[in-house]
């Protein structure tokens, strides 16, 4: 019988591949559900000893209406391995998004090129060079900004 | 004709007017006016890039057109950083989690604590996160870090840390760190970065010249030698506990690795890295210590243009 861990983590599993077309996540990573539909991340590390446990883990995402949105650093796991549905944007456009803003996109033009899939999942991850800068919510042509306020450049 | 003040001697009595009673007692450890000197000057900023997030090519290419960086000798991931007309804490890379600000000198620890992917480790007194994340960042998130600290506020700023930084492999704990004694030879490495007076902090922040008192630096002491004892006692045989501090008396330093050494078993190994360090003091006011001390680093502001600190690698045979 599954257990309960092994649900969420196969849905999430799911959930990646469906959005992201990621197949596989290279570290072995275990998901809890905290909170409001809340992802955390942690690394299964065999820990036998007991401790009053205050964390662990890192918020990976949140389960939303129309999909999984990922945190930033839910962005940098997976991204590297997401084969759909990354928006690639300039140096300039990373700025103005870790500032806290919207994203004006041509969204008929970044179909094809960043292979979106807007009819599935309204969620992007963004990506500039080698960084990720988690998820976006497409809306008409922009992509609405999720960047946390102890996270934005102000 | 009235002699002409030099700088140092102006900064000197500046120090001296601060706090009387810390500056003769730092006159017995380093009397040389280097030492004033770079105690009073303010500190270069530093920071280390995060490998569980990025490569270090396109962070620096990116960096190097707003900043001027030099590389950190003893850390291949950290650099020394001059700000122009920004700051480093309003780029992307830092909001991001792609670079984390960490004193140079703070960086030895984690390098010195000699980790692998896999390890059980312990990081007694965790807290704001800094040696906790560069350790992940050695295990690629492999293994597995109990991040303990002993206060609540302190606890949510190492919890946001290991967030910014994406480090899966820690659990936090919040214990007195002397309870960790009743693992016993659990952990593959320990670090204990105690609490202590804070002296390297002075060239941030001139407070912890201010608020420093000699009762305190004891009270520290007495606390230090029960933390170091318990962190030994959780270090299973083989394995290498890494005992540091931020500060450079010898009641806090030495005189706490020679109660660890004269109850226990414990060795002292040297510290091989490309860092200006002097050794570690084994006479002083009229105590002697085990010559091995000697192999513990003691780096004082001047010998880098860092923080002053201290640290010794201990080994558990077996």
């Amino acid at each position: 019988m599954k257990s309960d861990k092994d649900e969420l983590r196969n849905h999430i599993k799911n959930m990646l591949r469906e959005q992201f077309g990621v197949e596989e996540i290279d570290i072995d990573l275990n998901f809890k559900e905290m909170g409001k539909r809340r992802i955390y991340a942690y690394t299964n590390c065999g820990l036998e000893l007991k401790f009053r446990r205050v964390s662990q883990g890192i918020y990976f995402g949140t389960i939303e209406g129309d999909g999984l949105r990922l945190s930033i650093e839910g962005s940098f796991l997976v991204g590297p391995m997401a084969k759909k549905n990354v928006v690639e944007i300039s140096r300039y456009e990373a700025e103005r998004w870790m500032m806290g803003e919207d994203l004006e996109r041509d969204l008929e033009r970044d179909l094809e090129r960043d292979n979106l899939e807007v009819k599935n999942s309204r969620y992007v991850i963004l990506k500039s060079g080698s960084y990720f800068l988690g998820c976006g919510r497409i809306k008409g042509n922009k992509i609405i900004n999720f960047v946390p306020k102890n996270r934005r450049i102000l | 004709m009235p002699e002409i003040e030099s700088d140092t001697q102006k900064l000197t009595s500046e120090l001296y007017n601060i706090n009387p009673e810390f500056f003769e007692r730092y006159s017995k450890i380093d009397s040389s006016e280097k030492f004033i000197e770079f105690m009073l000057k303010p500190l270069r900023q530093s920071f280390r890039i995060n490998r569980l997030k990025a490569e270090p090519k396109e962070i620096i290419k990116n960096l190097s057109r707003e900043f001027e960086l030099e590389r950190i000798p003893w850390c291949e991931e950290g650099y020394f950083v001059f700000e122009k007309s920004k700051r480093l804490t309003k780029t992307i890379e830092h909001q991001l989690g792609l670079i984390f600000s960490q004193e140079a000198s703070s960086m030895i620890p984690a390098i010195a604590l000699d980790v692998k992917p896999g390890m059980l480790i312990l990081d007694m007194a965790a807290s704001p996160g800094a040696k906790t994340t560069q350790i992940a960042s050695y295990m690629q998130n492999r293994g597995c870090i109990v991040a303990n600290d002993v206060k609540y506020p302190r606890i949510n700023i190492l919890i946001s840390n290991l967030q910014k930084c994406g480090v899966t492999n820690a659990v936090v704990t919040m214990m007195d760190g002397r309870s960790f004694g009743r693992y016993e030879e659990k952990f593959d490495r320990v670090l204990l970065d105690a609490p202590c007076s804070n002296i390297g902090m002075i060239r941030k922040n001139f407070k912890y010249l201010k608020i420093w008192n000699i009762r305190e630096v004891e009270g520290l002491s007495k606390l230090q030698k029960q933390l170091i004892r318990a962190a030994y006692k959780a270090l299973k045989p083989g394995g290498v506990l890494i005992y540091s501090t931020c500060t450079l008396d010898v009641k806090e330093n030495e005189e706490v690795v020679e109660a660890l050494l004269s109850t226990s078993d414990a060795e002292i190994e040297e510290i091989n890295l490309p860092v200006k360090a002097r050794p570690g003091i084994t006479k002083f006011e009229g105590v002697k210590f085990n010559k091995e001390i000697r192999r513990c680093l003691r780096i004082h502001p001047q010998d880098n243009d860092t923080e002053g600190f201290f640290v010794a690698k201990i080994l558990k045979p077996g």
